[in-house]
């Protein structure tokens, strides 16, 4: 299929850059799906996407394409069987695993890029260690849709790491970052596609910006009402176990049990 | 995801207890958690020496908010007041059903279960300043256990204060609080918790 044809947009060099790639996604919920079908339909052709869950009634109002008798399948093998009817000559990677795992690790570090489109942490925590190990460019992105009676609330991120040294950690990240709207139980709530469109989109455009050298800042903040996005730059910080002056070896292979 | 620079500066510290043993998990949670036999407790303490096992965070040693919750102990702990026996407060026998929902923070009662099936959990996990490292949750420990009695006064005052409408904070929750305290005390001790404070 000829990707520079359908997307004339493209610089030949970007779309080649873009082609070439190998990317992996984290998490195949609405985010993630908004993810995968804009890179697919970008012109990315090699992909591994990771997502323990399977398909649920809740899903149908954001994952594009699936319908009721998909539920119960895996979300990864759902989305592959969309992806092969339009773009039959894709190659893509299904896992149905949590993160992290030895194949996330060794897809990692055989890939070009991360995308984590997670609602967790500790999986954040996970890529944003063994991007820092592996040297791969990682784009984290999160939601949050608010309730609210009377009007509509959320805001997303995305953020891009190495973009200027800084890590998820130097960016805040802690054990219970808010991600989707949880019920009473901490159950995470069904969100909505028009901000997991919007914030995949936008982390999108910050793995393009990277592409071609032209990073404006490493974490760009949408806000749903009012509606508005804002660029800004993190710094690194020195004590930053991940990225700092005093960085964690990375000594994941030492057995302490044995020790 | 656990930080093996500060895991491996905890191993050190543990290894200088006679008894001590880990509980490995895999490549990404190398340790989920430490078991020392023969640990020696405070004076006021009944039981000399008892059996501990230290589940560590999944994410130990990243966030700053992720921290030691406690210890399972191979037994209960008694101390005495007014010459009574009693249990020392917030350590309880515990089960696997209990534990289940804390398989996301600690790896431990995700796959081990047979380890800490029976045991008594003393709980000391606090808001502000929590343990982050063994040498804190071991420190915090020792000192809890040789305090345990006065602890015991102030948080039944805190949580009385609360239940009363006199002092900040959720009714329901402070009235927990109490329910879990006075579990297994003298009922001197009971008795003079609940009209005391």
């Amino acid at each position: 299929m000829n990707y520079l044809k359908r997307n004339l947009w493209q610089s030949k060099a970007l779309n080649e850059k873009i082609v070439q790639s190998k990317v992996v996604i984290g998490g195949m919920g609405g985010l993630g799906w908004f993810v995968g079908s804009q890179l697919v339909g970008l012109g990315v052709r090699n992909i591994a996407v990771f997502d323990y869950d399977g398909i649920e009634e809740t899903n149908l109002n954001r994952l594009w394409g699936v319908n009721q008798d998909d539920i119960g399948k895996h979300k990864v093998d759902v989305f592959g069987e969309l992806c092969h009817g339009i773009y039959p000559d894709l190659n893509i990677k299904k896992y149905p695993y949590s993160i992290p795992c030895l194949k996330f690790e060794k897809e990692l570090s055989e890939s070009s890029v991360v995308f984590g489109c997670y609602d967790q942490s500790e999986p954040r925590l996970a890529t944003q260690v063994l991007s820092a190990m592996y040297n791969k460019v990682y784009i984290d992105m999160g939601t949050c849709v608010s309730d609210c009676d009377e009007s509509f609330a959320g805001h997303g991120q995305a953020f891009l790491y190495p973009g200027f040294g800084a890590c998820l950690l130097c960016a805040g990240l802690k054990l219970n970052s808010p991600g989707y709207l949880r019920d009473e139980n901490g159950l995470v709530m069904p969100s909505t596609g028009i901000i997991n469109s919007i914030v995949a989109s936008t982390g999108i455009s910050l793995w393009l910006e990277s592409l071609v050298g032209k990073v404006q800042g490493n974490i760009v903040r949408f806000n749903w009402n009012p509606m508005g996005m804002e660029t800004q730059i993190i710094e690194q910080k020195a004590d930053c176990p991940i990225c700092g002056d005093n960085i964690t070896t990375t000594l994941l292979d030492f057995d302490y049990a044995k020790s | 995801m656990q930080n093996p620079r500060l895991l491996q500066r905890d191993i050190k510290f543990l290894k200088l207890f006679k008894d001590m043993q880990i509980i490995g998990g895999d490549r990404y949670c190398p340790v989920h958690a430490v078991r020392i036999n023969n640990f020696k407790t405070p004076e006021n303490i009944l039981e000399r020496e008892v059996n501990i096992v230290i589940p560590f965070p999944r994410c130990f040693g990243y966030f700053k908010d992720c921290a030691f919750s406690g210890i399972h102990i191979d037994r209960q702990l008694h101390t005495t007041y007014k010459n009574e026996p009693t249990d020392v407060p917030f350590c309880h026998s515990v089960n696997k059903e209990e534990l289940i929902d804390k398989s996301g923070y600690y790896p431990f009662y995700e796959k081990d279960s047979e380890l800490f099936d029976g045991t008594y959990f003393l709980c000391l996990y606090k808001e502000k300043d929590p343990p982050l490292t063994v040498v804190d949750v071991l420190d915090y420990a020792y000192k809890y256990l040789c305090g345990c009695l006065l602890n015991a006064f102030h948080t039944a005052n805190i949580h009385k204060l609360v239940l009363y409408g006199n002092g900040e904070g959720n009714k329901e929750v402070s009235k927990r609080w109490m329910n879990h305290l006075l579990r297994g005390l003298s009922p001197v001790l009971k008795e003079d918790l609940e009209w005391r404070c």
